[in-house]
């Protein structure tokens, strides 16, 4: 109940963690606004869920978040810092895992872990008991000697969530991170982001199972072709509290089409 | 039938859209005219030489002769480059495993694999045996059996070649299959059937340059045509057959036909003891450990790792450092060339001068910082969102090529030391001149990269050899040599100070080093961090 109250005060006063402001994504080869204008703003110890059909912009603006894709226009901060103008202060407040696990995939496991272990100056000690940690909870520990291009698609996304975790982020970003694993795991991973979260972390993460967002996420956005058309808790956006979030999405993304 | 038939198309579309892709120019008419451009700028040179060899054997009233070298020529070609490509699309293409799962027969799906080979090969043929046999049919009168026979050659002149090094292909990894070092095994092994080839092809042209048999061969007009082709006997018959005999032409598609029923009829086998087994799930590689290493360390190990754990990018990477030791084994090995020539007083005033060419080689064979962005593929994601500066990622990316552009330098000087009459002085001079060009090469070549950076590529072979970024490289270094040379002729008494001449080059490359960086680190960094799959 104390803990409760006391996530409660920091998601309404705490910091804003992540916060995009009238970003917008034209791709050059098609002109094609991918993602437009949208605004956010994510506060620290928040579940946040990022839904929208296929196509959307969903993974555009994670690209966006992380610095892979080049911004057009707005901007984004991340932990109060611009991830174009101090990037690698942003980046190190940050880790994310993306949709497709496609990583160098010659080297093993362990490898793969030790690198971004030091990428994020994490000790040897913390790294020891995380891996251990978290690769027994994904039942990959075993496998960690093996060269990732052996590994599963579930493999590799448990791999690289495991990796994510290691520098303990003050924002876990993750894309579709359900995708490709099976239920123990994904039961895991919905522990683990609520752990993240009570220990004062923050998450933002995009997803198609509906379930689990309606019964993970603090708050919710959903995207349609490039735009937020809903941003808020999941019982204020619902008319009719028998809704489903199922109904919602369908109700919400159909009209916009209309 | 039709399976096949689709599958060979869709590996066929599949390799131009590569090759295509690999352009990297968004202006389909620029493409198309850059694409015509460098097909002449490859054809002109291999057209001429067939002219020149024409001529030759013109005076030697056997004009023909010009086809049977030319085919000699193109299937030693067709061994070297098309042992790594046949590696490349059986062992580490991607689409190997959802080829085995659709409801086709194995040999189809190797000989459809093979079809996107036989393509590249195509071009060779085109580029060696098409002009040698239009330029005879030109100069000596088109008859019914060049107009017949002609385009047959030159669509059979790759098969041989192509069906033999994917039989011995297939023959090694089938036995190499289950090492630990199955990787490493295949690239090392394949360089050294490569080297067998060439040795091979060496000693049988050694041992017909007998001063007798070169006597019979120009006294007796078959013998000339048999001293040629001794070497490969098909070509014999290939030249044959142009010129209408029909035994011959029995011979030359015979022993074609023979081949592809051989690799036909082992195929299956070699699909499942070779293909699927070699990409199955390797076997564990030591202990678990938990160990702190430097950011700077482990970014310039996993650009490593990136080259020596893909055999392609291995391949590449090891040949640019050790050609001209390989050029020297094979030519000792032949008999063509003796350390004793370099002792003659002639040659002595050039030793440092070829002392100081032969360790600059890595630098201006090797192009890998032109894919050192490239060669990540769609893994390029992970770098771009670590904590580390854009030019950190960037300087990580160079030092790798330094490294193993240097490490081919040493290994070289030394040799070179213990083999030439070359002084202290030299080898000093020589190592300053090296590193420049390694410094002023290695940073160009990734400033190219930066500037055409191609990501989404399907095999390695696309990423480090069918790109227009090496070709750029290699253009770079073209016109530096061109620049070099019209110098060296302008310039006159003073250019015969050599230490003098390496010693005001690796200032100015040193120079152009520096201005280099200075712009990649600063005015380049935002095209950098634009880069995304």
């Amino acid at each position: 109940m104390i803990l409760n109250h006391i996530l409660n005060n920091i998601r309404k006063e705490g910091a804003i963690m992540l916060k995009l402001t009238n970003l917008t994504k034209v791709y050059e080869n098609n002109n094609k606004k991918a993602v437009d204008n949208i605004n956010l703003s994510i506060k620290q110890g928040e579940i946040f869920g990022f839904l929208g059909p296929n196509g959307a912009g969903k993974t555009t603006t994670i690209r966006m978040i992380a610095g892979i894709l080049d911004i057009t226009e707005g901007e984004i901060s991340i932990n109060g810092f611009d991830i174009e103008k101090e990037p690698i202060k942003a980046k190190s407040s940050f880790t994310l895992v993306p949709d497709h696990p496609d990583i160098f995939d010659s080297i093993s496991g362990i490898e793969y872990l030790n690198f971004i272990a030091d990428m994020y100056e994490v000790s040897t000690e913390v790294r020891k008991e995380k891996i251990e940690k978290y690769t027994k909870a994904f039942e990959i520990y075993n496998d960690l000697t093996q060269s990732i291009k052996s590994y599963s698609h579930g493999m590799k996304q448990k791999l690289l969530v495991t990796g994510a975790l290691l520098p303990e982020p003050r924002i876990l970003i993750l894309d579709e991170p359900l995708g490709g694993l099976d239920p123990r795991s994904a039961r895991n991973l919905k522990n683990i982001m609520r752990e993240h979260c009570q220990n004062g972390g923050t998450v933002f993460f995009s997803s198609h199972v509906l379930e689990v967002v309606e019964n993970l996420c603090d708050r919710i956005a959903i995207i349609n072709k490039g735009k937020i058309i809903a941003c808020d808790e999941l019982k204020n956006l619902k008319e009719n509290p028998d809704t489903t979030l199922e109904e919602l999405f369908l109700e919400l993304t159909e009209n916009e089409e209309i | 039938m039709k399976k096949f038939k689709s599958l060979v198309l869709i590996q066929i579309k599949d390799l131009f859209y590569n090759v295509q892709g690999s352009l990297n120019i968004k202006n389909k008419k620029l493409a198309s005219i850059l694409q015509l451009f460098l097909l002449g700028a490859i054809l002109a040179p291999a057209v001429y030489f067939s002219w020149v060899t024409y001529q030759a054997f013109a005076q030697l009233n056997q004009p023909e002769l010009v086809i049977t070298t030319m085919y000699v020529n193109s299937s030693i070609i067709m061994f070297f480059l098309g042992i790594p490509i046949i590696i490349s699309v059986f062992f580490f293409s991607k689409d190997i495993q959802f080829l085995s799962a659709l409801p086709i027969e194995e040999e189809k799906i190797v000989f459809g694999k093979l079809s996107t080979v036989y393509v590249y090969l195509l071009a060779i043929s085109a580029a060696f045996v098409l002009p040698s046999i239009v330029i005879y049919a030109v100069r000596s009168g088109f008859s019914l059996s060049i107009i017949f026979f002609g385009p047959i050659a030159f669509l059979l002149a790759p098969l041989l070649p192509l069906l033999i090094s994917s039989f011995l292909v297939l023959l090694f990894n089938k036995l190499i299959r289950k090492s630990k070092y199955k990787n490493i095994l295949t690239m090392v092994g394949n360089l050294v059937m490569i080297a067998v080839i060439i040795i091979i092809q060496m000693g049988i042209t050694q041992q017909a340059a007998d001063p007798e048999i070169i006597t019979n061969a120009y006294l007796n007009n078959e013998s000339l045509i048999n001293f040629i082709g001794v070497r490969f006997p098909p070509s014999i018959w290939l030249t044959k057959m142009v010129l209408g005999s029909l035994t011959n032409t029995i011979y030359f598609i015979g022993i074609n036909l023979l081949f592809v029923l051989i690799l036909y009829f082992t195929a299956k086998y070699f699909f499942k003891k070779a293909l699927l087994t070699f990409v199955e799930g390797e076997r564990s590689r030591g202990d678990i450990y938990y160990e702190k290493k430097n950011r700077g360390m482990q970014l310039f190990k996993r650009h490593i790792m990136i080259i020596v754990k893909e055999p392609t990018f291995l391949l590449n990477a090891l040949l640019s450092m050790v050609v001209p030791l390989i050029i020297y084994v094979v030519m000792t090995f032949s008999g063509q060339f003796s350390l004793d020539l370099l002792k003659s007083e002639q040659i002595r005033p050039f030793i440092g001068l070829i002392y100081s060419g032969i360790i600059i080689f890595p630098a201006i064979v090797s192009n890998i910082s032109s894919t050192a962005i490239t060669r990540e593929g769609q893994a390029f994601w992970q770098t771009k969102v670590l904590p580390i500066s854009s030019k950190m990622n960037m300087q990580y990316r160079i030092l790798t090529t330094l490294v193993i552009n240097l490490t081919g330098t040493i290994l070289l000087g030394i040799i070179g030391y213990i083999l030439l009459p070359v002084t202290l002085q030299m080898v000093l001079i020589g190592a300053i001149f090296a590193v420049s060009t390694n410094l002023f090469l290695a940073v160009i070549d990734f400033t190219i990269n930066v500037y055409r950076p191609l990501l989404n590529w399907s095999h390695p072979t696309a990423a480090v050899k069918n790109n227009m970024n090496v070709t750029m490289a290699l253009a770079i270094r073209l016109v530096l040599g061109l620049i070099l040379f019209g110098i060296y002729k302008m310039a006159g008494a003073w250019m015969t100070n050599y230490s003098l001449v390496l010693i005001v080059l690796s200032i100015i490359f040193l120079g152009l080093y520096f201005i280099n960086r200075f712009i990649l680190y600063n005015k380049l960094v935002n095209r950098f961090n634009k880069i995304a799959a």
